[in-house]
């Protein structure tokens, strides 16, 4: 193991709890709370030049996660908004979309559903998993790659 | 006043606070523009902590071997959220210089003093027979009824 790997390592058993507690109060949906926390670590990894080289790494990372946590209210917002024009069965385990939106080509419908699942029903992956019959490790790429289509897709429309 | 005895006043504040007001505290911090105050949001975290031990999460070994399971090396589409505001200035909140240090303590002393201060008057008024909550409440719905009406 690097320097770099031990150094992510010690910040990470240092400060997950923390963190996990601080996203988990201002976002209510322990699933999410916990991608914000995994998503900080991520850019703290690919950062880690800057971030091994803080005089105050807890504040840096803290601070990365309130900005992951403003960008998961966007995405959420937006989600929200779509949702409304999106004809839904919801009782049926199943969201029909009605999908013609500007997003086409660049989300497919089952990752926006996913992510319609998680940010406005607040379901949980294993509820996800369980819905979509994937495991829960498939589930959780899944929808950590539609976030990033979405948040491409969102950018793209700016 | 030292630093030290600052650091007593606040935590003795927080631990009047109620539950939900602490998280309320915590959410604004996270939704404010500016960067988090660390000084704050360890006190806070530190008296949640105490409140309620149980993390409800996924423990720190579990997460931390699926940190490396799915999502170590992956892309992400935030890498310049290393670089916003707050990250980048973020060593100033403890590093800068004393009285900078001082201010935010005492910005912060004065904001957790008020706040109990309007908390404990209301609760000081309700129980001498003044219905604040009640008049509050009422308040607030006809905010709602005008901002509904206002939309439409």
């Amino acid at each position: 193991m690097n320097s770099k790997e031990k150094y992510i390592e010690q910040m990470y058993m240092a400060n997950y709890d923390d963190m996990l507690r601080f996203a988990s109060t201002v976002l209510n949906y322990r699933d999410l709370a916990q991608d914000v926390v995994q998503e900080s670590f991520l850019i703290a990894q690919a950062r880690a030049d800057k971030f091994m080289t803080s005089p105050e790494p807890r504040g840096w990372l803290f601070n990365v996660m309130k900005n992951v946590i403003g960008n998961v209210y966007k995405q959420q917002k937006k989600l929200m908004n779509m949702k409304q024009s999106l004809t839904e069965t919801r009782d049926h385990g199943e969201l029909e979309l009605g999908f013609s939106t500007k997003y086409k080509g660049m989300i497919s419908d089952e990752e926006l559903q996913m992510l319609i699942w998680v940010y406005c029903y607040g379901c949980s992956y294993a509820e996800v998993a369980e819905r979509l019959g994937i495991t829960l490790s498939a589930c959780k790429k899944r929808i950590q790659r539609a976030r990033r289509r979405f948040e491409e897709a969102l950018n793209k429309d700016l | 006043m030292s630093d030290n005895n600052g650091a007593k006043a606040v935590e003795m504040i927080y631990s009047r606070m109620s539950t939900e007001q602490i998280k309320n505290m915590l959410r604004y911090s996270a939704m404010s523009e500016e960067e988090l105050n660390m000084e704050m949001v360890n006190c806070l975290l530190a008296e949640l902590k105490q409140r309620e031990p149980e993390s409800e999460g996924m423990p720190v070994l579990e997460a931390w071997e699926d940190f490396n399971e799915n999502w170590s090396g992956s892309e992400t589409a935030y890498l310049d959220f290393a670089e916003r505001p707050g990250v980048e200035t973020n060593q100033n909140a403890i590093y800068g210089n004393k009285p900078k240090h001082r201010k935010s303590f005492k910005t912060l002393l004065v904001a957790a003093i008020v706040v109990v201060l309007v908390f404990t008057t209301m609760i000081v008024a309700q129980a001498s027979g003044v219905d604040v909550f009640g008049a509050l409440a009422k308040m607030d719905k006809r905010n709602v009824l005008v901002w509904k009406l206002t939309d439409c």
